[in-house]
């Protein structure tokens, strides 16, 4: 490892210390960090610090969960052996405590800088509400409006609509209200897809999910179960094919050299996601022989003029 | 099947999905006549391929121009709309889209640009509602059933190199000079060999387009080489 990146490595360790014992100062025995909770405070003091040494040691790319430093994950992982975070397992993941009074510079002009901006950014951040700090950063400074759309709007409803297709107790009117939103975000999230030519496979993959998706709400109502699960797996699976195309796109000059590769893995999961897409499209298609005979419900005289119209308008 | 069995391309097929005045007889040739149709899965896919992308241009174009509502005059509101349009997208198809919008919708568009939130998510409601009745009526009318309107066959090959038809393929995509016309017309082929198989004769099939630029323009020379396959156009098969 270079000097430089040695020292980058430090710094970059100090500031998650200085937050830690933030968090210590104002939380006290309630203080911990889980590894999502540091890399979005530290994504935000980025965005707030004043100091080129500070902001050239954080480094982030988007990617499935937002901002995210893969320095910081080695960072943490470095620590923990070096035992300077006790660890709480809670649901799986790990929470990080510090413990002890670990050693950093407190002469160092940058660092006291970042102390004091990481303690306005705890104080302006609900640190028992991780989900509303993840949100916040999504709506604000997310490179595409498709994210937090789709993310937030579209797969967590989606999350509640499955529940509910199989509670037989649940309300039929209020899991029409959550189909008719979900519905709604769905299309708001094609309504965003990214108008860059490197994601135009995606986005014709996402229509092409989107029309299948319509078919089953439209016309297979009945027989929904059938598809959720599907549905569900594959509303993720677009989301991590995204997260591939994303950090081409949203990253700090630092991983340049990572482009080529990451177009090739962004290619590879294109290509993957295809073919699950196309298998999930044959399966909608083949269903529609039991529905030959059901009639269409129809549109007002209006609404079948502007038809007609697109249907005119198509000349292959 | 009898003897004249109807392929349909996806033109045919997405005009007859409404009985709405002049696409009315595509409509009845669709929905009441007695003829046998069938088409292949990849024309079903192309004609939902076709609602999805209008869906999405139409959708993006509200969504942008809400967004940028305060670039727009209301008295030159549907011009600046347009030069948005342009700058927005490059796919002609795209444009098609939106100017459709603008003919059908024109003032939901004015309400979208110059109202709240609640407008915008009403138009685009409503074209996601238009476009998938014309899903549902696709899936419904060309299924993969002999019940349905269109008898929709799913098994042709991805593509037909390395098949006993490839040579068939090379010469007809030589003549079309387009890919995705040569697959559709080779699913015609593929069909009409499979009836060959079953029946143990010689089945005739007509190819039924309106594609003038790739197909109709070169009818003599395909017919030639697809054996017992006729290309005719919409307006030939009504007129008998």
């Amino acid at each position: 490892m270079s000097r430089a990146a040695a020292s980058q490595d430090n710094l970059l360790r100090d500031l998650i210390i200085l937050i830690s014992e933030a968090d210590i100062k104002n939380r006290k025995d309630k203080a911990k960090l889980c590894e999502t909770q540091i890399h979005k405070l530290l994504w935000d003091l980025k965005q707030r610090i004043d100091n080129n040494a500070i902001k050239n040691a954080l480094n982030f790319y988007w990617y499935r969960q937002g901002p995210y430093s893969p320095s910081i994950s080695a960072i943490l992982e470095k620590a923990k052996e070096e035992k300077i975070f006790s660890i709480t397992k809670i649901n799986e993941h790990d929470f990080y405590t510090l413990q002890g009074k670990p050693t950093y510079d407190k002469t160092n002009p940058e660092l006291s800088q970042a102390k004091k901006v990481i303690t306005q950014i705890l104080e302006d951040t609900d640190m028992y509400d991780l989900p509303k700090l993840v949100r916040k950063i999504y709506y604000h400074f997310a490179p595409f409006k498709f994210q937090p759309t789709y993310k937030f709007e579209f797969l967590d409803l989606l999350n509640e609509y499955v529940e509910l297709v199989f509670d037989r107790t649940s309300n039929t009117e209020y899991k029409q209200n959550i189909l008719q939103k979900l519905i709604t975000a769905l299309s708001k999230a094609e309504a965003n897809l990214p108008n860059k030519k490197s994601f135009s496979k995606f986005n014709d993959l996402f229509s092409q999910f989107v029309g299948d998706i319509q078919v089953i709400t439209d016309l297979y109502k009945d027989n929904e179960q059938e598809f959720i699960f599907t549905i569900k797996n594959e509303a993720n699976h677009i989301w991590d094919v995204f997260a591939q195309g994303v950090r081409i796109e949203a990253h700090d000059a630092f991983y340049d050299n990572l482009v080529p590769q990451w177009q090739e893995n962004f290619n590879e999961f294109l290509n993957g996601l295809e073919i699950s897409l196309n298998a999930f499209s044959e399966l909608v298609s083949r269903k529609s022989k039991e529905y030959v005979n059901k009639p269409i419900e129809s549109l007002d005289s209006k609404s079948l003029e502007f038809l007609n119209a697109i249907c005119k308008g198509y000349v292959q | 099947m009898n003897k004249w069995s109807h392929f349909l391309d996806a033109n045919i097929i997405i005009r007859g999905l409404t009985p709405f005045e002049e696409s009315k007889e595509y409509y009845d040739y669709i929905h009441i006549s007695g003829t046998t149709k069938t088409t292949s899965s990849r024309v079903f896919n192309e004609a939902i391929g076709y609602f999805n992308f209008t869906r999405r241009a139409m959708l993006r174009f509200i969504e942008h121009a809400y967004i940028n509502s305060a670039r727009f005059r209301p008295s030159i509101w549907e011009q600046s709309l347009l030069i948005e349009a342009n700058k927005l997208f490059e796919d002609d198809r795209d444009l098609k889209a939106i100017r459709l919008l603008l003919q059908f919708r024109n003032q939901e568009m004015y309400d979208v640009v110059f109202g709240d939130v609640s407008k915008k998510e009403g138009l685009q409601n409503d074209v996601f509602t238009i476009v998938s009745r014309a899903l549902s009526q696709l899936a419904v009318v060309c299924a993969n059933t002999p019940e349905a309107k269109i008898k929709r066959f799913d098994k042709c090959p991805k593509n037909y190199d390395g098949t006993e038809l490839e040579p068939v393929y090379r010469k007809v995509n030589a003549i079309t000079g387009y890919e995705k016309d040569s697959l559709i017309l080779m699913d015609a082929c593929h069909l009409k060999q499979l009836m060959n198989n079953q029946n143990k004769k010689k089945n005739e099939l007509l190819f039924v387009t309106n594609d003038n630029e790739h197909i109709l323009s070169n009818r003599t020379e395909l017919e030639k080489i697809l054996e017992n396959i006729l290309i005719r156009s919409f307006d030939q098969i009504r007129s008998g």
